[in-house]
């Protein structure tokens, strides 16, 4: 399964299987693009493809092991993408008095990473993610859209943006008759409603 | 007077030759699609056809132009439910009589007719 | 899909129902339907292509079907050409909407089934249903977009 933030690049037996291939040319000029850092999305952007036509290509391109999606070690992944050790209080930390503590830098996230305990590398960080029902999330759909039919297709056109094999794993039968408790799979189902909503209604989804 | 309906629902050539019945044709027979009408019609040689356009085989406009190649005086009605100016514009461009949009009625069918043979 | 190339559909089958039975149906709230089908007796699917592409399809019981037939004048009920009805009812509501969606709004010819089973649409596919009612019978008109 790809999503449209993976980094991807061409599997090691890229050139073997390519030889005998007939494809089209946004496709050859898809994977020449593949460089392991740029997202899927970034190079669907840059080749003017919506972002359906990239996941659709994408998953068709690993199905056929031309490609791989890249995954990063922790230190690859600050030192390629420019980011600080979000794990550590890297841009501000409340200290014990409540009052905010001055950015670390980021020489100082790399030594937070040195005094981590070995034991804890391999023990998953308690998760306090957004709740993951959906009633909430496609409500607020629907309210901002303006309610009635208007709303309902507001919600179809998000619905649409959701990768399939995702949607399935939801087992929803029809919008209309969520459940109030009923939950997401995974966060991943989440994050692609959230992607959805910002694409169709150009909002950004805020839990109540 | 002879009369050939093309189209690929047996709904709408039934419904087609009931409507027709009010005009004594001497005989009408049908087709359902394209290429089995152009078949019907070098045997047939009908006075008036009824032209579906969306069929398979050989579509309605495909067909007209054939059929009038056959006999150019022949008074081609096309029936169909493609709704847009261009599909009706396009078939009179290639040949037809008239134009006349699904869903219709005993009564559009008749008035279509009758137009078709003041001309 | 947006609320107007909804309205279309919706007039579609109003002007449909009403011109060729003198019933106007009832449309109800649409519904936004996942996995399992909604199916009826009788369907008939149309795939569009074009800037829309997908499926429209048409699902009603067979007692509306026979209603509808007999509205129409038309003295057969068997099977074949139960089937042929619903193929030939959702080429022309489908068929129709050319005129708000153009000529690059492409359709093919229908496929039918009858059985609540039976759909060349993936289940994965989420459909928007507009439920409708014509005289006693309830029916649906689905739409399933693949984006």
């Amino acid at each position: 399964m790809i999503t449209l933030h993976d980094g991807l690049e061409r599997a090691s037996q890229f050139d073997e299987l390519a030889a005998t291939l007939q494809l089209r040319r946004y496709e050859w000029a898809f994977l020449l693009a593949l460089d392991g850092r740029t997202s899927a999305r970034e190079i669907g952007k840059s080749l003017g493809l919506d972002d359906t036509t990239v996941l659709t290509m994408a998953d068709f391109f690993l199905e056929q092991q031309l490609i791989v999606a890249r995954s990063y070690t922790l230190s690859e992944y600050t030192r390629l993408f420019n980011v600080k050790n979000e794990m550590a209080p890297a841009s501000a930390a409340v200290t014990s008095n409540g009052s905010l503590a001055p950015a670390r830098t980021g020489a100082s996230s790399i030594s937070f990473s040195l005094k981590r305990k070995p034991t804890t590398a391999s023990t998953p960080a308690p998760t306090t993610g957004p709740s993951l029902k959906l009633k909430p999330i496609m409500d607020f759909v629907i309210r901002h859209s303006g309610g009635g039919t208007t709303g309902q297709i507001a919600a179809y056109r998000v619905l649409l943006k959701i990768p399939r094999p995702l949607l399935q794993a939801m087992k929803i039968e029809s919008i209309n008759f969520i459940d109030d408790n009923f939950e997401l799979p995974n966060q991943e189902a989440y994050h692609a409603i959230v992607e959805g909503i910002k694409s169709v209604l150009n909002v950004t989804y805020q839990p109540a | 007077m002879k009369l050939l309906i093309v189209d690929d629902s047996t709904l709408i050539r039934r419904a087609i030759e009931r409507f027709a019945n009010k005009f004594q044709f001497d005989e009408i027979r049908s087709a359902n699609n394209g290429a089995n009408a152009l078949k019907e019609f070098k045997n047939f040689l009908p006075d008036v056809v009824t032209m579906d356009i969306t069929m398979p085989e050989m579509d309605g406009l495909t067909c007209v132009e054939a059929i009038l190649r056959e006999k150019p005086e022949v008074q081609i009605l096309v029936i169909s439910a493609l709704a847009d100016k261009s599909t009706a514009v396009e078939a009179i461009k290639r040949g037809a009589s008239g134009f006349l949009l699904k869903p219709f009625t005993e009564e559009t069918l008749i008035t279509s007719l009758e137009e078709l043979f003041e001309e | 899909m947006t609320e107007k190339d909804l309205k279309v559909f919706i007039d579609i089958i109003c002007h449909y129902f009403e011109k060729t039975t003198s019933h106007a149906p009832e449309l109800k709230e649409p519904v936004i339907e996942l996995n399992q089908f909604r199916l009826l007796d009788y369907t008939g699917f149309i795939k569009i292509s074009g800037n829309n592409q997908g499926w429209v399809y048409i699902s009603m019981p067979k007692g509306m079907l026979l209603d509808v037939l007999n509205c129409m004048g038309e003295s057969l009920s068997d099977r074949s050409i139960l089937l042929d009805s619903v193929g030939e009812i959702v080429s022309i509501i489908t068929s129709n909407a050319r005129e708000h969606f153009g000529a690059q709004f492409q359709i093919s010819v229908p496929v039918t089934s009858a059985g609540k089973e039976n759909t060349p649409i993936s289940h994965e596919m989420p459909r928007f249903l507009l439920p409708f009612t014509w005289r006693e019978h309830q029916a649906y008109v689905g739409i399933a977009l693949l984006a």
